[in-house]
């Protein structure tokens, strides 16, 4: 009668072990140096670009990115990180961010290394038919490398931007930003009210922080004018109720394999 | 008893052959996967095979005594071309990286070389396939050590000797190709 009872549970050990055994451990590894972030389309952790060419240049990118679903980023770092090369940094933090949509892999990132004087534009995949990496080097060596040599960082950017995506999209038309309106004629009543309704929107973020003292969460941001503790989310803009999406940035899961160009300047 | 016992015996032989087919299918998974990185480096070995032509005729248009290097390369190319299998390719990569650093060097002895714009963008080409060959080296190899090490584990091995798998090599980058010297930009 003893046997009786022993022998289920023998068996029942032994089904078990065999399952066990057999599904085994499921081993991730997960990734130990941390990649850049991309709450925007532009991430200045360098604080390089004055906040409204920051603002203008998130504005572009965000604009192409609605019109033709290629996702372009813009990394400015103070300084890159020690032990990695350009290439393979600039890889993980492209794949990191997403950029691009999957299966299209029609992403960007132009990434540049203040204190190493290096830059870097990253192709995705779907990309490198129309972005050769001898085009991408092109523009860095003939637009970006002297704008750079003659500080003129954000014109520089900007000039390589529209210029790669004139390759990838040639029918898109960087829309007419506020700033290049203001300078051609006096400042507009609609731009009075923008600012008005910018600074109540500040004013208010910057109560909310007081009482939150977190770092906002990507979706609903609002343009903050870069202080040092909130520089990292300062070129968010908000995603506005209605149609006009700006700034905020959601990757797409695009793929890299490392094409595109390394320059400096 | 009897009843209860046979259905023990029915419960592990469904784990066992769950089991068997759950390994059976993603060791299938991974070979997948290897093959797709290995035709992703050779794309990136024959698409520097075909740059390598155009970067010689622009160098020998400035600097066409240099000899000796141009038979290096072509030499080294045609043994790429010819080589087969993971071990003879990658020799044979390393053979054209070399022959390739000393193209270069042979290049900063001549400006008005490193001014052209024709070859400027030939060697962002040539440093873009580099750097999508490594990548691509490092997927590969980082894909065989998750096989190679599936199927040499318990229980995995069981079904890897059924299946009559072997450890698959790596992508070798030898110490030679690592001292390639890098393109410089000023």
């Amino acid at each position: 009668m003893s046997g009786v009872q022993r022998q289920p549970r023998f068996g029942l050990i032994v089904c078990l072990v065999a399952l066990g055994v057999f599904v085994g451990i499921g081993t991730v590894c997960a990734e130990s140096n941390p990649a850049l972030p991309f709450r925007t389309y532009l991430q200045d952790e360098a604080g390089l670009l004055p906040p409204s060419a920051a603002e203008e240049l998130v504005s572009l990118l965000a604009q192409f990115d609605d019109e033709t679903g290629n996702q372009f980023l813009v990394a400015i770092l103070p300084t890159l990180p020690p032990g990695e090369s350009l290439e393979l940094y600039a890889l993980r933090v492209a794949e990191k961010a997403g950029a691009g949509q999957k299966g299209k892999d029609n992403g960007l990132l132009l990434l540049i290394g203040l204190e190493e004087r290096l830059i870097r534009i990253e192709v995705g995949t779907g990309l490198e038919g129309q972005i050769t990496d001898g085009r991408a080097g092109r523009v860095i060596r003939q637009i970006i490398a002297p704008a750079f040599q003659q500080e003129n960082y954000a014109g520089g950017i900007r000039e390589a931007l529209v210029k790669l995506m004139e390759w990838v999209e040639p029918s898109f038309t960087p829309a007419q930003t506020a700033q290049e309106t203001d300078k051609a004629g006096e400042m507009g009543g609609l731009t009075i009210l923008l600012l008005f309704i910018a600074f109540f929107l500040i004013s208010s973020m910057y109560a909310r922080w007081e009482r939150r003292r977190g770092i906002p969460r990507p979706p609903r941001h609002v343009f903050v004018p870069p202080t040092s503790s909130a520089r990292r989310s300062s070129r968010s803009l908000s995603r506005s109720g209605s149609s006009s999406r700006r700034g905020g940035f959601r990757g797409g899961g695009g793929g890299f394999r490392g094409g595109g160009a390394s320059g400096g300047w | 008893m009897g009843k209860r016992t046979l259905w023990i015996i029915l419960l592990v032989v469904l784990g066992l052959v769950g089991g068997y087919a759950y390994y059976h299918n993603s060791f299938i998974t991974n070979e997948e996967e290897i093959a797709g990185r290995w035709a992703e480096i050779e794309n990136n070995l024959q698409r520097r095979a075909d740059l390598i032509p155009n970067l010689v005729a622009t160098v020998q248009g400035y600097a066409g005594h240099e000899e000796k290097v141009f038979t290096e390369i072509a030499a080294a190319r045609s043994q790429l071309l010819g080589a087969q299998g993971v071990t003879d390719l990658s020799e044979a990569s390393s053979a054209l990286d070399n022959a390739l650093g000393r193209l270069l060097m042979v290049v900063e002895a001549y400006p008005e070389l490193k001014a052209d714009a024709r070859f400027a963008e030939l060697q962002d080409e040539l440093a873009g396939t580099e750097n999508r060959l490594s990548i691509a080296r490092l997927r590969y190899n980082e894909a065989v050590r998750t096989y190679n090490t599936r199927i040499r584990r318990l229980p995995g091995n069981l079904v890897a000797g059924i299946m009559g798998l072997e450890t698959k090599d790596y992508f070798q980058s030898t110490a030679a190709a690592r001292e390639v010297p890098k393109v410089e930009f000023k």
